[in-house]
């Protein structure tokens, strides 16, 4: 009977040491929420109809080494007009964007990039990431995320920001991750405080059981949020964010942090796109995806139409964009 | 957190050791595990250490403490009452708990809260490979399954546990 006491004392003693981790620091909130008020939603799905019939016509990538298979269609990966499309739309706004050029082994890679600088902290940089590259129409991957970042590049011009808001459209994602690496490799992302990358963000639908769980990972059953993935170093963000979203009532965020630096093998599924590198160097990133092929059907297909993407969806995540970029950023 | 552990394995043997019509046995196992629920994943394989009681010949009870590998590092902490048939083979049964410490994949609430830590879990364990003899016990692929908040499901596989007993 002591012995069962004895135990039954000291199981409930490291349960009383067991911890509950607080909720976010919630300060600049208001903030943050306002510069999202700026973000014209109707601008959206005219960027996304737009590159995605650009595309159509556009000549495809040389993949030479990449062989085209099921959910991988190398033969049908665009890029060029994408790069001309973005680059005059940050013209537009009034921003000088510069392409990025960087050539190893024979393959030539673009990195689209603008900034609007910081005025008490110029030096510390928030990248907003999302490649330009894609597949077919490519409407969610990624027109989407390309929509968004477009219109929050626009946004954020009528207010000022204590660090550097950086816009990043990286190039040859989909060959895996190239454009992007090849930017951190270089050095370009050496000033990186901190990172949101964006791949697939419009995609969206309220039938029961439309959303698939990630390697074991169990996720709601409808596919209707927008999943925030961070990793250790960017839990804080993922915090941040998932509670000025949905607090704000401007989106339906899920978030998740994976373990560690984010690249054990089954979590893996998390790192696929531009912020991998990032997760690897150390730099607290975010990505923000509608979980891709597991919810899209269209996922690297000759469907991933404009059409199918719900406006509304993609708003709402603009908007949540928007104002994380400006929290983070430190809007003044 | 090795502080914490290594202070309740020291209890849990001192005030163990003061019946001695119990038999405790270290034991050695591979472990395999999958933890999900709706905010936290953790799963992998890994070794594991702890202690097998007997007492009345036919009641046991295991506490063991391990590292599961695959998605981080995650530690259970397994405890578990039940009953065993007499003789060289003796399959048991097991009542659980468990707690999940360590690494693992979060789902944040919707106001961005990370879940507890450690992760609780209850349970069932059936060890039908179960063999006894004077040096001591062998097990193998010991099935267990449980429930934990937040519709957790808890699934164990102990490859292998071998004790010498003492």
């Amino acid at each position: 009977m002591k012995k069962l006491y004895l135990i039954t004392v000291v199981t409930l003693m490291i349960l009383m040491m067991a911890c509950t981790p607080n909720g976010p620091d919630t300060d600049n909130f208001d903030q943050a929420a306002r510069v999202a008020d700026d973000v014209q939603t109707t601008n959206l799905m005219p960027w996304v109809e737009q590159l995605a019939s650009a595309r159509l016509n556009d000549t495809p990538v040389d993949n030479e080494g990449f062989s085209s298979k099921d959910l991988f269609p190398s033969d049908h990966l665009t890029r060029n007009a994408a790069v001309g499309i973005i680059s005059q739309g940050f013209k537009s706004m009034g921003y000088q964007p510069d392409t990025i050029v960087l050539t190893k082994n024979g393959q030539t890679t673009y990195n689209v990039v603008v900034e609007w600088p910081g005025t008490t902290r110029p030096e510390e940089v928030v990248l907003v990431g999302s490649h330009l590259d894609g597949f077919y129409a490519a409407a969610d991957d990624n027109g989407s995320a390309i929509a968004a970042m477009l219109e929050t590049a626009r946004a954020v011009r009528n207010h000022n920001f204590a660090r550097t808001i950086r816009f990043v459209s990286f190039d040859l994602e989909e060959f895996g991750a190239i454009g992007s690496t090849r930017y951190v490799e270089a050095g370009y992302a050496d000033d990186v405080y901190m990172a949101i990358v964006m791949d697939m963000i419009g995609y969206a639908t309220d039938e029961p059981d439309s959303q698939d769980d990630v390697m074991g990972v169990k996720l709601p059953d409808t596919g209707d949020f927008l999943l925030v993935v961070g990793n250790n170093d960017s839990a804080e963000m993922t915090e941040e964010m998932i509670a000025l979203g949905n607090s704000s009532g401007k989106a339906n965020l899920v978030g998740l942090i994976a373990p560690g630096d984010g690249s054990y093998f089954l979590a893996s599924a998390f790192m696929r796109s531009d912020h991998g590198l990032l997760w690897y160097q150390g730099i607290p990133a975010l990505l923000l995806t509608d979980t891709g092929n597991f919810r899209n059907k269209n996922y690297h297909k000759a469907t991933d139409l404009p059409e199918t993407l719900n406006p509304d969806f993609l708003a709402a995540n603009t908007k949540a964009l928007a104002a994380a970029v400006a929290l983070f950023a430190e809007v003044l | 957190m090795i502080r914490k552990i290594l202070f309740f394995l020291f209890i849990a043997t001192i005030s163990l050791q003061a019946r001695s019509e119990i038999q405790w046995t270290p034991v050695l196992q591979q472990t395999a595990m999958y933890y999900a629920s709706d905010r936290v994943t953790a799963d992998g394989i890994g070794p594991a250490t702890g202690v097998n009681i007997t007492w009345n010949e036919n009641f046991i009870g295991q506490i063991d403490i391990g590292v599961l590998w695959g998605n981080g590092n995650s530690v259970p902490m397994r405890f578990a009452l039940g009953y065993q048939k007499s003789g060289k083979w003796n399959p048991a049964v097991y009542g659980t708990f468990g707690l999940l410490f360590g690494q693992r994949t979060e789902v944040l609430s919707e106001d961005g809260r990370r879940p507890a830590i450690p992760v609780w879990n209850a349970g069932l364990r059936i060890a039908p490979l179960r063999f006894e003899s004077a040096f001591g016990v062998a097990s193998a692929f010991e099935i267990g399954y449980g429930i934990g908040p937040d519709n957790g499901t808890n699934l164990e596989l102990t490859i292998l546990s071998v004790g010498l007993t003492l």
